[in-house]
């Protein structure tokens, strides 16, 4: 990692020990490099925020996936982050426009044509689960946090335990889906 | 044919993206074969989509309520200093405004003491000089209340205009309206002139008139003098000489003419000989005097300001006079100053302060003491 700083390791090691506040740091100190990327691209400042908080949560999600590796400095690994977050954002909304420039083709080879599904239904019955089947699951999936972790923050007794209980929740999470949606609701409409 | 079922180990593996990617295609590919098996890993990995879509909105949320948190702690801080610089600057300016009110108050209670002084004082100077003028002989309590010579006025010793009188500062500010007492704007001069660093009081007698006594020639008005004295030499008799002229001829026309003037300049006693432009000198050469007392802390010898001359009456200070028993005298070229019982050379130098400096001459001690 020659092109990485001794704070960019320090930031990357807070983010896999689950330090949440650092990304406060990381916000302070980018905002004004995403932001001005953000208004010379046609944003606004609501556009900026939004564009921060996703490259930030996405830097987050990399961070502490299994073997990931710094290999840039972390300010250019974060613009990156942040220029295709508003690439993204823009094509959604030249597409939603009726500016049909991406062919179907090209939306079928997109890495993000799972995005057509409808995933606040998800959202919505993790509702109504139980804060700690919310917190298990969330930990595990999203966060990526291994089960000894898991079963501490949550009061379990052990690794297998704390296992046994994700599985269950993810039963409990299915059954309400099933329960209160039909296959044809997971899709969004994408023909408006 | 299906090889693979839902309790195929691999699938968790799969899902938790445990696989390498060779693994994870021909994986993909296994599972593809079995409808079911496939069904219910896009359902899984569908809804762990939307968890993982939770996790980051919630992370959002995070970020979000943090940032905004901070920007509050920023704005209340500052605003604190604010609040803190604004009350400072509130507290001084009215402390300021305080001061300058009651400044200003003093300064009017002074006017006002003043004026009660001048309004007030013939009464209380009557109560006072009522057992005096019982003592008196009559002719004496005429020639006093003649035009020749009025009755200076003895100012009440008012504890209140004293305190009021003692507090006001002198300020030109406040005396910016030259209202009626031509003293008061000659107090911004006469702050020239002092040490600015010692304590300055009024002393509580108001600005009063003194005649020049010429004594050149005439022994009338050394005799008129002398009446004034009696009447007004009494130990802490404070007065106010509206006017008190007993004029004679100025050195040119020694011998001439007496001539006696009231405070309006009309003759009262003329040389039935005396012309016109005889007239006219005399009034020249009768010089008066608007004194104002003072005080000066740490100063105990008796100066003088010569301030300006208005409505022909030439502005003296005198500080540390020590005795409101005050009198002019022109003799020679020379006018002198008596304080109380003490004589001294009274330099007539506009615009400036000066020490009096003790009358030394003997014949001109005699003189002044006939």
């Amino acid at each position: 990692m020659p092109n990485q700083t001794r704070k960019d390791t320090e930031i990357v090691a807070r983010i896999h020990e689950g330090d949440r506040e650092v990304l406060i740091d990381l916000y302070k100190q980018y905002e004004a490099m995403i932001s001005n990327h953000v208004f010379q691209n046609s944003g606004n400042e609501d556009d900026a925020k939004d564009v921060l908080q996703d490259t930030l949560v996405a830097l987050w999600q990399n961070v502490r996936k299994p073997h990931f590796e710094l290999t840039v400095q972390l300010s250019t690994y974060l613009f990156a982050i942040a220029k295709n977050t508003w690439l993204k954002q823009l094509d959604k909304r030249k597409r939603l426009k009726g500016e049909n420039y991406i062919t179907g083709r090209e939306i079928a080879d997109s890495p993000n044509v799972g995005q057509q599904m409808d995933y606040s239904i998800v959202r919505k019955a993790m509702e109504s689960l139980q804060d700690k089947c919310r917190n298990i699951l969330i930990m595990f999936y999203f966060d990526g946090f291994d089960m000894k972790t898991i079963a501490a923050a949550n009061g379990l007794a052990s690794a297998s335990v704390a296992k046994a209980k994700k599985h269950q929740c993810l039963k409990g999470l299915e059954g309400i889906i099933k329960q209160n949606y039909s296959a044809s609701d997971f899709y969004l409409n994408t023909e408006s | 044919m299906p090889t693979m079922n839902l309790n195929d180990p691999r699938i968790e593996s799969y899902l938790n993206e445990e696989m390498s990617e060779v693994d994870a295609q021909n994986f993909e590919r296994e599972a593809k074969e079995s409808p079911e098996v496939w069904d219910h890993i896009q359902f899984q990995q569908f809804m762990i989509q939307g968890i993982r879509e939770e996790g980051a909105a919630e992370l959002k949320d995070f970020i979000a309520n943090r940032i905004t948190e901070e920007v509050e702690d920023d704005f209340t801080s500052r605003n604190i200093w604010w609040s803190v610089a604004a009350t400072l600057i509130i507290l001084a300016v009215g402390l300021g405004v305080t001061y300058k009110f009651q400044w200003l108050d003093g300064e009017a209670k002074s006017v006002v003491a003043k004026n009660d002084v001048n309004q007030g004082s013939e009464k209380s100077a009557l109560q006072k000089l009522e057992p005096q003028l019982s003592e008196s002989d009559e002719s004496k309590s005429k020639s006093a209340t003649a035009d020749t010579f009025l009755m200076p006025e003895i100012i009440a010793d008012n504890e209140e205009s004293s305190d009021a009188m003692v507090e006001a500062p002198m300020n030109e500010d406040v005396y910016a309206s030259p209202l009626k007492d031509d003293a008061r704007s000659d107090r911004g001069r006469q702050m020239d002139g002092l040490d600015k660093n010692k304590e300055i009081r009024s002393v509580n007698v108001a600005p009063f008139i003194v005649s020049a006594i010429e004594l050149n020639s005439n022994p009338r008005s050394k005799v008129a003098v002398a009446e004034n004295k009696a009447e007004n030499s009494k130990p802490n008799a404070k007065r106010k000489m509206e006017s008190s002229i007993l004029s004679d001829t100025i050195a040119g026309y020694t011998g001439k003419s007496r001539v006696a003037q009231n405070a309006e300049g009309d003759e009262i006693s003329s040389n039935s000989n005396s012309s016109p432009s005889f007239k006219k000198a005399k009034l020249e050469g009768t010089k008066q005097f608007l004194i104002t007392l003072s005080e000066q802390s740490g100063i105990t010898k008796p100066q003088v300001f010569m301030g300006g001359q208005a409505n022909g009456k030439i502005n003296l200070t005198l500080w540390n006079a020590g005795t409101s028993d005050i009198l002019i005298f022109h003799l020679g070229d020379e006018y002198y100053l008596q304080l109380g019982n003490d004589f001294y050379y009274l330099p007539l130098i506009p615009g400036s302060t000066a020490n009096l400096k003790p009358v030394a001459d003997r014949a001109i001690l005699e003189k002044l003491k006939q």
